[in-house]
This record gives structure tokens, C-alpha cells and sequence, in this order.
């Protein structure tokens, strides 16, 4: 579960920012799959991953002249991601505490756990995953996962690069504890 | 120590985190669908939201109406509609010629989903062994989707493994087109298979590891290593764990001198949790190409009771 080495590159940015809908359409199939499993993973409950991730791209399109750098194109994304899952968050407090609000809800046959393919090792790390606190599950998802270095890191989250390691420590240590209180061990996956 | 104990933390995580599943096909079509449809269920305002499902609620009366008014035609003429198919797999469960997906047969022992419609079903696998039939001439345009590989069939027969070794597809019968994510896509007649590889260096690692403990041929860890190094990332427990192993598979093929040369990069690197073992295969080597005096300065670093032995 490795980001594709084109999803880094950046050609594609350059061309989508001077337009042209065949531009736009290959910038969404560098980043449509990193931005879906950003908002799957770090949605949290009540968040349709589907829904934040289509509200990234509205967002993103419509803001694409101002991404001055095309190399900060990560960056740029994650940040437009945590905000927009920020509003979803917000939404979805919403629509539990008040009344009435219905409308809005997810379908709960297009959660997160539907959207993405599942099976039960993954489902019980996914869980485990969502115990961590935001901050921690960031950097587990963005260094573990995704495989970047810890200076790409640090300018996605807008931290110094101390704090990622720092946080990473920590992160890694929570999550294997409470993996290993939940039955799994690195040698399961 | 600590640093050892870190890298192992480390690839401990990492391993875990690979289960983590992936958005699948028909998610990010959706997505990409809507994206060119219009805004978000989010963006509407939640009054407009109201005023549009009355307006909805009247229409769909309607349509209902007209429908039913008209259901023996539409009997007649739409013989195979195709619905929306949403089922999970389990292992000791069957699926075979399921009511909604009717020129389908699956048998399996391994977990999976199936979504998609029913005659358009998208099959995302994720370990085991899956069985397809699939009924030729009935129009179904059937997927099947892994980390490593995507299966595009009309009218066949074929079998879908996956393991930490990768995924493997073989045909009974009729023609699949298989895209393993790397090269042009392939097209398999019965009798044909291949295996698509892992592509991230974690699952390359689980490859050769996996490898390694079948004894199968070390040429073919080897590969598997050396495509791993080839695209590891930022991953130092990772990278260790690929550069150690790839020791040990080129001394199991007998390449020495690439032995030496291989053990030698990964102890000046430092900060390897297995710097002993490299150095005990990097002495063997050198005792088979040269004999004690050549191996004597990796039997200095393994300790003087070695250099005594080797005497």
C-alpha cells in the first residue's frame, strides 16, 4: 500500500494548472486513490470518505492557480484534506447532537468500510488505527504507509521536522500496544 | 540497542499498517463520477435539500405510477435488468449462481467483496483462492480486483490466488485479460497463468520471505529482493530487512564474491540489526573462495574463538 511513484511526480500538476480537461482528468488519477485513503483513513466516525474526498477535489480544481509550486503538491492536497475533513467532522457532530438533521446522512452502505476493500486483519487494524489520535494517525499514514521521508512529512502537517519524529515515536509505540492488546502482531499482516 | 529495537518497532507497524485496505475501483469511480456530474450532497444547502426531496418524493410517486401502468411491457421488454450487487465473501460460505448475478458461479476459501451491478460485477479479492465461472454469450462483463492485479473477463473459467506471494491467475477455459499494474496488459488463454507481484517494497519483502521459508530457488528471492530495493522507500527497518536477506540468497546461489561485497556495503552502513549474521555469512564466503587467511578479517570481527576454528 505504497503511494505510486507518479502520484509524486509533477508534470501532471503543471498541465492541469494551464487547463485543458484531459490535464485535470490525469491530476485526478494521480491523486484521486491518495486522496480517498487520506479521508477513508482519517475521516473518523460518521465521515463518508466518498463525499469529503469529492469536496477535496471541488475544492482543489477550483484553487489550482494558486498552487504556485508544483513540487508542494502534496502538501497542498493534504492541507486542502484536513480542512475539508474538518468541516465532514464538524457535519457529522451536527447531525448526531441535533435533531431533525437527517438529510446529510451517509450512507451507511457507502461508508468508509464499504468503500475500500476490506477483510478481517484489515478491518482489526483499521480499528486499531482509529484509536490513535488524529495527529498520531497522520503521521503513521503519511510515513508507514505512504513511505515519505520525514522532512516531506514535516511540510505536509506544517510541523518541524523534530516534532514528526518525536510524534512518530510516540504513534508507533501507541499503535503496537494497542495492536498487540487487540491480538495482532506484525508477523499477522 | 534502542535503534534496534526502533528499526524492528518499525517494520512491526509497517507489516501491520500493509493490511490496510485500499480504496477500491468502484469507489474513485464514483468519486471521479460525481466530480463531473456537479456538487457534493455536502455542498447543497440543507433547505434546498428539502425542497428537492419533495420535489423527488412527487416524481418518484409518478414514475412509479407510470410504471405500474406499464409493467406487463416493461416485462417484455426488459428482460435482464441489471441492479446494484453489494455482497461480502467469507470463507465457508458459497456464491453459487446467486439469484442477482445469474451467469456468475464462485467457489472460494478466502475473503473478498462483490460490488458493481449484476451485469457488470467487480469482484475485489483480497486473500485466498477464488474460483470463476463465468457463462459465455450473456453480455457479463466481469472484474476481479487484487492489490497486484485486475482480471477483465467475457465468458471464461479461471481461478484467482492470493497470498503474500503475490497474485496468481490461471485459466480453465475461455480468455481473461490480466493487468498487473507494471507492463502492457496480458491476455491469457486456457490453460495459461501468471502471478503478479507484490508492488510495494514491504510486500516484495513478504514475497522473499515467503520464499525463502517454502526453499524455493534463492534466484527467485533474489528477484524479489531486488525489486523491493529498487523502489524501498524512506523505510529503514524495510531496507535492512531487504539488504540482509538479499546476503543470505545470493550465499544460497553460491555468489560469493557478490556475498562479500553485499555484507560489507551493509556493515559499513551501520545501524543494521543483523551486522552478526552478515558478518558470519561474509566469513563462509570468504573460507570458500580463499580459505582462512581470506575470511580471517571477518573472523576477526565475529571474535578470536572464530579465527581459532578456522585454524
Amino acid at each position: 500500500m505504497k503511494i505510486s511513484m507518479d502520484a509524486r511526480s509533477h508534470p501532471p500538476t503543471l498541465t492541469a494548472i494551464r487547463g485543458g480537461s484531459d490535464e485535470r482528468d490525469r491530476l485526478l488519477d494521480e491523486w484521486l486513490p491518495t486522496v480517498v485513503r487520506w479521508c477513508a483513513h482519517l475521516g473518523g466516525p460518521g465521515v463518508d470518505a466518498e463525499d469529503a474526498a469529492h469536496d477535496v477535489f471541488i475544492v482543489a480544481l477550483r484553487r489550482l492557480d494558486r498552487l504556485y509550486e508544483p513540487s508542494q503538491t502534496a502538501a497542498w492536497l493534504f492541507g486542502i484534506t484536513r480542512r475539508v475533513l474538518a468541516q465532514h467532522r464538524r457535519r457529522a457532530w451536527v447531525r448526531r447532537w441535533v435533531p431533525g438533521l437527517t438529510i446529510d446522512t451517509p450512507d451507511p452502505a457507502r461508508g468508509p468500510a464499504a468503500q475500500i476493500v476490506g477483510s478481517e486483519t484489515s478491518e482489526r487494524v483499521r480499528a486499531v488505527l482509529a484509536q490513535l489520535p488524529l495527529a498520531e494517525r497522520q503521521v503513521l499514514l503519511l510515513c508507514l504507509v505512504e513511505e515519505r521521508s520525514d522532512r516531506e512529512v514535516a511540510e505536509m502537517l506544517e510541523i518541524p521536522h523534530g516534532t514528526v519524529k518525536s510524534r512518530m515515536r510516540r504513534a508507533r509505540a501507541r499503535f503496537l500496544e494497542i495492536a498487540a492488546r487487540a491480538g495482532l502482531d506484525g508477523e499477522d499482516a | 540497542m534502542n535503534e534496534d529495537r526502533e528499526l524492528q518497532d518499525d517494520l512491526r507497524a509497517a507489516r501491520l499498517l500493509g493490511a490496510l485496505p485500499e480504496p477500491t475501483p468502484a469507489a474513485l469511480h464514483r468519486v471521479r463520477g460525481r466530480l463531473v456530474k456537479g456538487p457534493s450532497r455536502a455542498e447543497v444547502p440543507m433547505v434546498r435539500g428539502l425542497w428537492l426531496l419533495g420535489v423527488g418524493a412527487f416524481a418518484g410517486a409518478l414514475t412509479a405510477a407510470a410504471l405500474f401502468a406499464a409493467r406487463a411491457d416493461l416485462e417484455r421488454s426488459m428482460i435482464r435488468p441489471s441492479v446494484p450487487v453489494a455482497r461480502t465473501l467469507e470463507a465457508g460460505q458459497g456464491f453459487e449462481n446467486d439469484a442477482t448475478i445469474r451467469d456468475v458461479a464462485l467457489s472460494y476459501s478466502g475473503t473478498g467483496t462483490v460490488g458493481g451491478t449484476s451485469d457488470a460485477p467487480q469482484i475485489a479479492w483480497d486473500n485466498g483462492l477464488l474460483n470463476v465461472e463465468v457463462t459465455a454469450d450473456k453480455g457479463i462483463r466481469l472484474a476481479v480486483t487484487t492489490k497486484e492485479a485486475v482480471v477483465r473477463v467475457i465468458g471464461t473459467g479461471f481461478t484467482v490466488t492470493r497470498d503474500t506471494l503475490g497474485t496468481r491467475v490461471d485459466v480453465r477455459h475461455g480468455r481473461v485479460e490480466v493487468d498487473c499494474g507494471d507492463e502492457a496488459t496480458r491476455a491469457l488463454n486456457a490453460g495459461d497463468g501468471v502471478t503478479c507481484l507484490p508492488r510495494s517494497a514491504a510486500g516484495l519483502l513478504g514475497r522473499a520471505r515467503a520464499l525463502q521459508a517454502a526453499n524455493a530457488p534463492a534466484a527467485d528471492a533474489l528477484e524479489a529482493l531486488d525489486r523491493g530495493l529498487a523502489i524501498v522507500g524512506p523505510q529503514p527497518a524495510v531496507r535492512d530487512e531487504l539488504n540482509a536477506r538479499r546476503v543470505s540468497a545470493l550465499y544460497g546461489l553460491g555468489r560469493h564474491g557478490e556475498v562479500i561485497d553485499a555484507a560489507r556495503a551493509y556493515v559499513s552502513a551501520g545501524g543494521g540489526t543483523r551486522q552478526a549474521e552478515m558478518v558470519q555469512i561474509a566469513a563462509a564466503s570468504a573460507d570458500v573462495l580463499g580459505g582462512c587467511a581470506t575470511a580471517a578479517p571477518w573472523l576477526l570481527e565475529a571474535g578470536p574463538v572464530a579465527v581459532e576454528a578456522c585454524r
